[in-house]
């Protein structure tokens, strides 16, 4: 057949598209002179002296714990040239194993926030450390009352340091403030179990796994560890694992989560009727059905899956485990170790730990008592409570006190409110250890001196306690806390070494000593737990059901300074730098609220304003707001928005759940921004997913759901048979979409920050995002999540309309995009399927900076972009030549499996992203390329990605299959 | 004598002739003067240390200060105490019995551990990046002069290539080396992402 204009196919004749590039070139630079290109002189400064093992340019890990979070995770932190440049995971820690959160990731972006204090303050002037400690001295040795708030998180040696404080300052008393914490279910296991500790889930062992609204792959626990767990029995087809490995997730719940997006069967279900549902449970599992079937007629449930669930839960002996969210009341608790009591549970997927890795949470209650009168010394060390009081009003207490100490990292609401407001080192700054489970000990440690007059708020109180104690012995041969850490791990964990200074040089090399002890669970003390469990639940008639959840990046509202967790898409809504009141879409139509729409929630006498968020799969009668948002003194995150939802908090055992709040319209709205347009596949096959009976069936269904017709190739062929050829496989089963891979990316790769505004023109600069889809019935949806980044085709679409040649194919796959060619045509993002190519609209990354110190931020590996230029994901080319430059120069060619990991990879706690070399027959990479799950997304282009995806094989109760994902032509839509 | 209209020609042309003469001598020069050049770029260093007579004169190796150049991206610049390691002994007297000025110099950061703050004369843009020990190792096996002249006869180090792009990729457009794996089709990798990332 005769190409209708040859004129195109023909190959270039005299002036080729290059040639004519080339000479117009030549002419620019004829019309400029000749060597006037010199670039900017530079100086190179070498050290008077060179540290110990540090060389220019070469990176150098050290292990440390991360004490920021909820749960203290092992932590390496690559330091280039002594500066911090990046966070991974630990792999020696049993709690994290090598994955990292996004909000750990982040660590050093705040680390370089401008907006940290640089020195101590009194009344609005500078002061020195001395001067505090004077006054405060003074202050503690003529006080008649003393309160010292701090977090729960605090480690061994913390507690010990606060314990000696206490003794040297016998007025003072010790308070824990938290407003996300697992008190009540640490109430109901004390009850029950008559101990203080904690049950911890083995989620690798449970095949029948029941959350009663407990998010605990996003926000619930030590979520690393549980996603391991779980994603560990969601893969099939990997060597000689089958469908019968496939473990089966019900979630109860009220809010959409990203646990409820995992489920196989989930049932939305308001927070007051889920004690119903556990003693529902019960008595089914005891042979009785009425109570199931009442509780589903009147929520609206499906009675077959909850059939399924008592028929699982029985079946299942020793291999289930049901889960209970910490914001519900301690009966549910009760009620749930009762229940997992009787599917023997424990001892099974359930372990005993009597070492709570927090410590247990005061009553703002009994804070406020002792607050009352005024006090005369009131230290708040690393706590926000005017910011996040339960009903607001902590200015009032503050400004009783005789003499008011913040201790913070950043100035925030509590800090500048002091009259002494003390700025704290960072994490990566601090001296520190940490109990993450029983036998498990963790040190954490400075890699880069203070970058300012801070101090941590352990060595201020170890100054203070020796202020007050003078006599103190002991006390007084520590110079400082990294004495003090050291010698309570001389006396402690490492007792009895033979050489005290090696055994402590091991353990911080180490970061991470001791091994996991598995201790059995007490004996169920049923009367107890019965008692405790007895409901009914407080529930409303009239109003709504309110739940405060951590948000997923900002947590409670310590993580709002950091411009990345603000920008980063919440999992669910991919709602950014905002929080919103999140209805579903039948509570908002029986209201007559859209989205956007600002109302007022109001909570015994306390209102705040939110705009609606409607939310596909919140239960009927719920309403969901996020902790984390409207802190009104951020660092360099200034843009942040949303507003606090702390007010709403309760007092007594749930404060996070609240069984009737009003809500009004407050006239007005707000513009809520989320980064996914869409949230429907529109009938193409993208996400493919099937049952464990389609895959019984045939393994190969995926095969049926494209159509890949047969294409006659334009292109030449790329010859990848020599040398390597690289891939990246995502298990769409394994990946829960917690998201840490995208903040791992954004920190390795220097992407910028653009902002709310920027956002909402669709222009976040994220080179991997995560997408979610969701079909089927609006109030009760299937999710299904999908990781995005460039697909590095090899017929890549973009690489043929560059006209400048900036984007390139590279002879080992990669698509190569050259920033310092890139012209800004933007021709290629259009011309991109998978709409992967950010462009810089603006000079971002100057747009950001406001001090020298954010620079050191940067990855200097990776070329910092400018305005005008397209870019994506590389595969992390820095570190594939980073490792393939290393074994060259050390004389061999071939690069062992698993030694190049992107930071997606190295971050993702489940395993989810493989890459590697298809050309190496016994590479991952390649065993999952062979599956009979792969497929490419938008195969019919034949685009030819390197990038391919494992369908999702879910595990729907066979005869609550009508309840489970249809299976057809490319998913529902 | 002319015609006006020749005459108003004759205006023009020497007009252009002048201007454009005043503006190649000035941009000429600009592109001429030491300080600007790509080639032969020397520029004065806070301490006049010689090459020629450290490698030329004492044959010094280049690897003994340039310590990091056989396993890392950076040759690297050694730190003061390296020039300690001899000048701790080794303090020259001149004509008139004092230390010599530039070890005077080098004794004065030293004793205030301040950083030499040298002037760099092999600059590369912050987006190429390049690896010294890929270049002297394995198959590449470089020399330093290959790339850095005869710096043993140099007193005062001045660049002898332009570091361009085509003359890095001239060099890796070679022909393979024999032993070369089969896919080698180039003594060097062309593609981008060998320098640009």
């Amino acid at each position: 057949m005769k190409p209708e204009r040859p004129e195109v196919l023909a190959p270039p004749s005299e002036v080729s598209r290059r040639t004519a590039l080339q000479l117009l070139a030549a002419s620019a630079a004829l019309a400029a002179a000749p060597g006037c290109d010199r670039k900017p002189y530079r100086r190179i400064v070498s050290m008077a002296e060179t540290p110990e093992y540090q060389h220019p340019g070469e990176p150098l890990d050290y292990a440390s714990t991360w004490t920021e979070g909820q749960v203290p995770y092992g932590m390496m932190i690559r330091t280039l040239d002594g500066r911090p440049v990046k966070v991974e995971g630990l792999p020696g820690h049993p709690l994290n194993r090598g994955a990292s959160t996004a909000a750990m990731q982040a660590a050093i972006l705040s680390l370089y926030d401008p907006g940290r204090p640089r020195f101590p303050m009194r009344g609005g002037s500078r002061v020195t450390w001395a001067e505090v400690d004077e006054q405060v001295g003074e202050a503690l040795r003529a006080a008649r009352s003393v309160v010292l708030i701090t977090r729960a998180t605090l480690g061994p040696a913390e507690r010990s340091l606060v314990k000696r404080f206490l003794a040297a300052c016998p007025v003072a008393r010790h308070f824990v403030h938290e407003t996300v914490h697992d008190g009540p279910r640490r109430e109901a296991w004390r009850t029950a179990y008559g101990r203080d500790g904690a049950l911890r889930p083995c989620l690798e062992r449970a095949k029948v796994i029941l959350s009663v609204d407990a998010d605990f792959l996003g926000t619930d626990g030590a979520v690393l560890e549980a996603i391991a767990g779980f994603a560990a029995n969601r893969v099939v087809g990997e060597g000689a694992r089958g469908a019968e490995s496939l473990s089966r997730l019900y979630v109860a719940e009220s809010a959409m989560t990203v646990t409820g997006s995992n489920a196989d069967h989930r049932i939305p279900l308001r927070p007051s009727a889920s004690l119903a549902l556990v003693e529902g449970l019960r008595a089914a599992l005891a042979g009785d059905r009425g109570a199931l079937d009442r509780l589903a007629a009147q929520e609206g449930l499906d009675a077959k899956v909850l059939e399924g669930l008592a028929q699982d839960l029985a079946a299942r002996r020793g291999e289930a485990l049901v889960l209970a969210g910490s914001h519900l009341p301690p009966a549910v608790h009760a009620a749930v170790c009762l229940l997992n009591d009787e599917i023997g549970a424990p001892g099974a997927t359930l372990e005993w730990s009597d070492a709570a890795p927090a410590l247990a949470v005061d009553a703002p209650e009994a804070i406020s008592a002792a607050l009352a009168g005024g006090v005369d010394v009131l230290l708040l060390l690393g706590v926000n409570p005017v910011y996040d009081w339960p009903g607001g009003g902590f200015e009032e207490l503050l400004s009783g006190a005789g003499l008011s100490v913040g201790h913070g990292l950043f100035a925030d609401e509590t800090v500048g409110a002091c009259a002494l407001s003390l700025p704290s080192s960072h994490n990566l700054e601090s001296w520190n250890d940490a109990q993450a489970l029983a036998g498990v000990r963790s040190l954490c440690q400075p890699v880069i001196a203070p970058l300012h007059d801070a101090r941590q708020e352990a060595e201020s109180l170890l100054v203070w306690t020796k202020l007050l104690a003078p006599g103190d012995a002991g006390l007084a041969a520590l110079a400082d806390w990294h004495d003090y850490v050291r010698a309570e791990w001389l006396g402690g964990v490492l007792a009895g070494a033979a050489d005290a200074r090696l055994a402590w040089e091991d353990a911080l090399r180490q970061g991470v000593v001791g091994a996991p002890e598995r201790a059995a669970v007490p004996p169920l003390r049923r009367s107890e737990a019965e008692e405790l469990a007895r409901g009914p639940l407080e529930r409303t008639e009239g109003g709504l059901e309110l739940v405060l959840l951590p948000h997923h990046a900002l947590f409670d509202g310590r993580f709002a300074h950091s411009g990345w967790l603000q920008e980063f898409p919440e999992p669910v809504s991919k709602l950014v730098w905002d929080n919103a009141l999140a209805l579903g879409p039948a509570t908002a139509a029986r209201l007559a609220l859209a989205e956007g729409d600002l109302v007022e929630v109001r909570a015994e006498g306390r209102a705040v304003t939110l705009p609606v968020l409607v939310q596909p799969g919140v239960a009927r009668g719920v309403a969901v707001a996020t902790l984390g948002h409207g802190r009104r003194a951020l660092g360099a995150a200034r843009e942040g928005g949303g507003s606090n939802a702390a007010p709403l908090l309760g007092r007594g055992a749930a404060p996070r759940f609240r069984p009737e709040v009003q809500i009004s319209c407050a006239g007005g709205s707000r513009r809520l921004v989320r980064v996914q347009k869409t949230f429907d596949m529109h009938g193409r096959p993208i996400v493919l997913h099937g049952t464990r009976a389609d895959y019984e069936r045939d393994p190969r269904f995926v095969r049926e759901r494209l159509h890949a017709p047969a294409h006659a190739q334009l292109h030449g062929e790329y010859d990848y048979s020599l040398g390597h050829k690289w891939a990246l496989a995502v298990d769409l089963g394994a990946c829960v979409g917690c998201g840490a891979c995208m903040i791992a990316c954004q920190a390795e790769n220097n992407v910028p920050v653009v902002g709310k505004e920027e956002c909402a023109l669709g222009r976040e600069m994220h080179w991997l995002r995560l997408d979610r889809y969701e079909g089927g019935d609006p109030e009760n949806p299937h999710v299904y999540q999908q990781l995005m980044a460039c697909q590095h085709c090899d017929n890549a679409p973009c690489e043929s309309v560059c006209p400048v040649n900036a984007t390139a194919h590279s002879p080992e796959g990669l698509n190569e995009q050259i920033y310092n060619r890139c012209v800004g045509t933007r021709y290629c993002a259009n011309n991109c399927p998978y709409k992967v190519r950010r462009y810089n609209f603006y000079h971002y990354v100057k747009r950001n900076l406001s001090d020298a110190l954010q620079e050191l931020a940067f990855n200097p590996r990776v070329t910092v972009r400018s305005r005008g230029v397209m870019e994506k994901c590389t595969f992390c080319v820095q570190r594939i030549n980073e490792v393939k430059f290393r074994l060259k120069t050390a004389g061999t060619e071939s690069i062992p499996d698993g030694a190049i990991r992107p930071a997606c990879a190295q971050a993702c706690p489940a395993g989810a992203i493989v890459f590697g070399d298809v050309n190496d027959p016994e590479s991952k990479v390649r065993a999952a390329g062979a599956s009979p799950l792969a497929y490419r997304v938008l195969e019919e282009l034949n685009v030819r990605p390197a990038v391919f995806y494992l369908a999702r094989v879910t595990n729907p109760h066979p005869d609550a299959a009508a309840a489970a994902p249809p299976a057809g032509h490319g998913g529902p839509r | 004598m002319f015609t006006r209209k020749f005459e108003r020609r004759i205006y023009i042309a020497a007009a252009v002739v002048v201007s454009s003469l005043t503006i190649g001598v000035s941009f000429g020069t600009y592109a001429l003067w030491p300080a600007n050049l790509e080639i032969g770029y020397q520029p004065a260093q806070p301490i006049e240390f010689s090459h020629a007579i450290m490698a030329g004169q004492f044959k010094i190796e280049c690897i003994y200060c340039h310590s990091r150049a056989e396993q890392s991206a950076h040759a690297t610049i050694p730190p003061t105490s390296t020039c300690m390691k001899c000048h701790t002994e080794i303090q020259t007297k001149d004509a008139r019995g004092a230390v010599k000025a530039n070890i005077q110099k080098l004794l004065k950061y030293w004793e205030e551990k301040t950083p030499i703050p040298w002037e760099k004369v092999y600059d590369l843009a912050d987006f190429v990046y390049f690896d010294h020990s890929r270049h002297l190792t394995a198959a590449a096996k470089l020399d330093c002069v290959d790339c850095h002249g005869k710096v043993e006869t140099m007193d005062r180090v001045e660049r002898v290539y332009s570091l361009k792009m085509r003359w890095g990729l001239d060099c890796h457009m070679e022909p393979p080396p024999a032993g070369s794996p089969p896919w080698q089709k180039t003594r060097a990798p062309i593609h981008c992402s060998t320098c640009h990332r």
